[in-house]
């Protein structure tokens, strides 16, 4: 066992292979099973801080070797793929017929197709493109018994069957691993822009209530703490040149309808920021720096959402809720993530998790620990209190992964 | 194990029913019971025993367990608009109509949602917020008709979820009704609650998980501007060539619908637009968005209606112009009674870029089988309606109809398609579900059921294929497989 292959999730090692097709793959699961170990499923490694750490001893299944282009019918606007690819070779694929999956992740070199539907990662164009689940039409997982089940289809409109792929999204692989999928695309935009505005303290609820109403029609709207906008900044290869809260307005589509935007968002918030609109020199670079705040910045990551409404409120509680500290807010859907170097010398990470809980909780939202830093992690922890409708889940679960095969442990109790 | 209802039951389930709906909360005398033997799917047909008419979720859960307590098979169903037999009470039992339940109880346009009630009407929710410059997106058809309750049993499209999105895409959360009558919250107006995506997996499960009794769905803000071009064409050919040039230009247009000559004929009858009667096929084709650039995006649709022998192209010139074009799409069905006294329809899917192929095999399974079939439907997402129009007092013709029907079907699936874009499995399509799934497929998604549904009595016959697969053991006559019965 020494010279065997290894990989550390959440700070043990477990040991790694790498199955070359669909078939090993199935087969590798099946020896596991056998075995009475634990099935890991690993795609670029890229979250594996997500969930619980490991508490059997089991294999971590690699899919970066199902890598293939299945069928790609450029004009039908759709893609199937094996999900161990990553999102950068995709849209190299993509690329030469100008087309997007218009998921965002900090680390698309790395991250796998897979890891991002099993957990579910989005961005700032979450606002104007939406997340995963609607880009997937079909997927297929591997089973507890190592046979390959689908759901879903290869065309954009197809309600046949349950909607087995929505179950798998964000479900951090505890209901299988994730293997193939067919993904609606979108055309690459003529024009993108990208516009940054500092928002003093008491300007922060104008600014975000009025993009709602405003003439453009935004694809971001972020708002950005001193720390996130002095990151974001650093990537975008830009000078901002004041501390304080940064909002983040993004647009694309034909040139004309891009520029119009940008024209008027500088009209309409004249008279509600006191702080001018600059447009990004380089519209790319500025997305790939606010993809880049999605990564694993500080010892510990918080991630929660509350209504539209609420966020900007709950941003402000979270500015410097810990030394070195950001906080970014995508306004539209009313997710904040926030990270930092909190003291828990003085308070236990818990204690200062449960207060930042209760204020989401208290605007009808709820709160996750993505990263503890050295802070043990459970359950109540890192999700929250269980909900009522945590007893279905785990009722699928038993349905579908009786013996307790994939990822035991990791997500949410009885998950 | 096939669910059925025991006819000796009926006193008890009357009057226990009505301890919970009250008297005028329920119907069972045969004759009101005709009206609910079937839905928009007429070629099944079934009678309940009871249908109840719940005003709240505590009604409904009142109904469920006295449901579970006498082991009785129960189903929702909204304005009974489904095509795929969705409300068709197999087994018998009892209905349960959320018809009283239809209430538009929150709108939060800060937050971007509603929370409606599950009766109430599709269009009803775009009444309510368009003065405040918003939408709710998924716009079936039958939206005057149909009750967003069944929009999420089936996960409805319509015309415009070519660029927005089908009805998951647009819903929240639900509370639901668990078929042991306990009450579940599911989602909600924030997004993303850690754990399963229940939301994503109740909406389009076809009233087998339990009674839907609220839904937060997601508004959306209007567009700026919006352009609708009508585009006539002699050939159904040059039409689907033209959609597939469309979309492959990387185009994304708010809806992309075609109709046929028969279909044409029809429409104009009923609504007067000015459809020209000699045309091969219209293409109403649809961009919205900011007006910055929309008369360009509008200009390249045309250009290549133009260069794909479109006879004409026009833009609708005021917004009552482009009412009366699309309540013409919309109503369509409505007006096939003018061809013939009985149809079917069909709502296959196929890749985009194969609709001129498929048409054309449509053209010729109307030829083979000697039934005359209509084309009004999505092109825009490769979603079909072929409408067969026969009459079903002729045996013959209903025989015909049937096989047209699957050979239509299975030739979908031949060119990678599905058999349902929107409409759902209901009990018309079951038979299909195995040329689509493997046994592996279908049993994972049997075990799933059984999380919601362990005892099988909410929704029975449908969508999944039951073991043995035969004709289920009912009081009423009923043929799962083609076979369909005339009207008798």
């Amino acid at each position: 066992m020494s010279d065997q292959e290894k990989v550390e999730i959440q700070g043990h090692g477990v040991a790694l292979k790498h199955p070359a097709s669909q078939e090993e793959y199935a087969q590798a699961i099946q020896e596991v099973a056998q075995a009475g170990q634990a099935v890991y499923p690993l795609g670029g490694g890229t979250r594996q801080y997500l969930g619980l750490p490991p508490v059997k001893a089991g294999v971590a299944l690699c899919t970066r070797k199902l890598d293939r282009v299945i069928d790609y019918p450029a004009r039908d606007m759709t893609v199937t793929v094996e999900l161990g690819m990553t999102l950068a070779k995709l849209r190299e694929v993509l690329a030469s017929e100008n087309q997007d999956l218009p998921i965002d992740c900090p680390n698309p070199g790395q991250s796998t197709l897979g890891g991002l539907l099993a957990t579910n990662s989005s961005g700032s164009r979450r606002h104007g493109y939406g997340t995963a689940r609607d880009y997937l039409l079909g997927l297929t997982v591997i089973d507890d018994h190592g046979r390959p089940t689908k759901s879903g289809g290869r065309v954009v409109k197809n309600v046949a069957g349950y909607d087995m792929g929505k179950l798998h999204i964000g479900a951090l692989g505890t209901l299988g691993p994730l293997v193939q999928g067919t993904f609606k695309l979108k055309p690459k935009p003529e024009a993108t822009a990208l516009c940054v505005v500092p928002v003093a303290e008491d300007q922060v609820d104008a600014f975000a209530n009025h993009l709602n109403r405003g003439q453009t029609r935004p694809i971001v709207i972020d708002l950005l703490s001193a720390g996130a906008a002095r990151l974001f900044a650093n990537h975008a290869g830009i000078s901002l040149g004041r501390e304080g809260w940064w909002g983040v307005v993004g647009f694309d589509g034909a040139e004309k309808a891009a520029r119009w935007q940008v024209s008027t968002l500088k009209d309409e918030l004249r008279s509600l920021v006191s702080g001018d609109v600059i447009e990004v020199p380089n519209a790319h670079k500025g997305f790939d720096a606010l993809n880049a705040l999605g990564g694993p910045h500080g010892q510990v990551g918080l991630r929660a959402g509350v209504l539209p409404g609420e966020t900007a409120l709950l941003a402000k509680a979270l500015d410097n809720w810990a030394p070195q500290s950001g906080v970014v807010a995508h306004l539209g859907a009313g997710v904040v993530h926030a990270w930092g170097d909190p003291e828990t010398a003085r308070e236990p990470l818990l204690a200062q998790v449960e207060r930042i809980r209760h204020m989401a909780q208290a605007k009808c939202g709820w709160l996750v620990v993505t990263r503890s830093g050295p802070a043990a992690r459970d359950s109540r922890m890192v999700f929250g209190p269980n909900r009522p409708d945590m007893g279905l889940m785990a009722e699928i679960k038993r349905q579908l992964d009786p013996g307790c095969l994939f990822n035991p442990g990791r997500f949410l109790t009885d998950l | 194990m096939a669910v059925t209802f025991q006819k000796d039951q009926n006193a008890e389930l009357v009057s226990s029913l009505a301890s919970v709906v009250g008297p005028d909360g329920l119907i069972s005398s045969p004759a009101e019971l005709l009206v609910y033997e079937c839905d928009g799917y007429t070629m099944e047909k079934n009678r309940p025993e009871v249908v109840v008419f719940p005003r709240c979720t505590e009604e409904i859960v009142g109904v469920v367990k006295i449901c579970n307590k006498l082991g009785v098979p129960f189903l929702p169903r909204g304005s009974g608009t489904s095509l795929a037999g969705g409300c068709l009470p197999v087994g018998g039992g009892v209905i349960i109509s959320l018809a009283r339940m239809r209430k538009i109880l929150e709108v939060d346009i800060r937050n971007r949602y509603a929370l409606v009630e599950p009766g109430v009407i599709n269009t009803w929710l775009t009444n309510r917020v368009k003065n405040d410059g918003w939408h709710y997106a998924p716009d079936p058809s039958s939206q005057g008709a149909c009750t967003i309750g069944g929009n999420v049993a089936t996960n409805s499209g319509g015309p415009h979820t070519l660029k927005y999105g089908v009805t998951v895409n647009h819903i929240l959360g639900v509370e639901l009704v668990l078929p042991d009558g306990r009450v579940m919250t599911i989602g909600g107006p924030v997004e993303e609650a850690p754990g399963y995506d229940l939301t994503g997996l109740v909406v389009g499960s076809e009233g087998t998980f339990g009674v839907v009794s609220k839904v937060w769905v997601r508004l959306v803000r209007n567009p700026q501007s919006v352009r609708t071009l009508l585009g006539i064409f002699e050939s159904v050919d040059d039409a689907s060539k033209t959609i597939s040039e469309i979309i492959g230009a990387g185009i994304v247009p708010a809806a992309l619908e075609m109709l046929d000559k028969l279909i044409l004929g029809a429409v104009e009858a009923a609504f007067g637009f000015g459809f020209p009667l000699d045309a091969g096929a219209v293409l109403i084709m649809e961009v919205d968005g900011l007006e910055a650039g929309i008369d360009d995006e509008a200009c390249r649709i045309e250009s290549i209606a133009l260069k794909n022998k479109a006879r004409k192209v026009s833009l609708a010139n005021s917004e009552a112009e482009r009412m009366l074009l699309w309540k013409s799409r919309k109503q369509a069905f409505g007006a096939v009674g003018r061809l013939a006294p009985s149809y079917c329809t069909q709502d296959g899917v196929v890749p985009r870029t194969r609709l001129p192929e498929m048409l054309g095999i449509i053209h010729e399974i109307s030829k083979k089988y000697d039934i005359r079939i209509a084309n009004i439907f999505h092109a825009g997402d490769g979603n079909m309606h072929p409408i067969l129009l026969f009459d079903e007092r002729d045996a013959d013709q209903v025989r015909r109809v049937m096989e047209a029907s699957h050979e239509i079907l299975d030739t979908c699936l031949k060119l990678g398609g599905s058999v349902t874009g929107e409409h759902g499995i209901g009990v018309e399509k079951i038979d299909f579900m195995p040329k689509l799934f493997t046994p592996d497929d279908l049993m994972a998604m049997t075990r799933v059921r059984q999380a919601f549904n362990p005892t099988g009595l909410c929704s029975p016959g449908k969508m999944l294929p039951t073991a043995g697969a035969c004709a289920e053991p009912s009081s009423a006559p009923r043929q799962t497989k083609p076979g369909r019965r005339a009207a008798h």
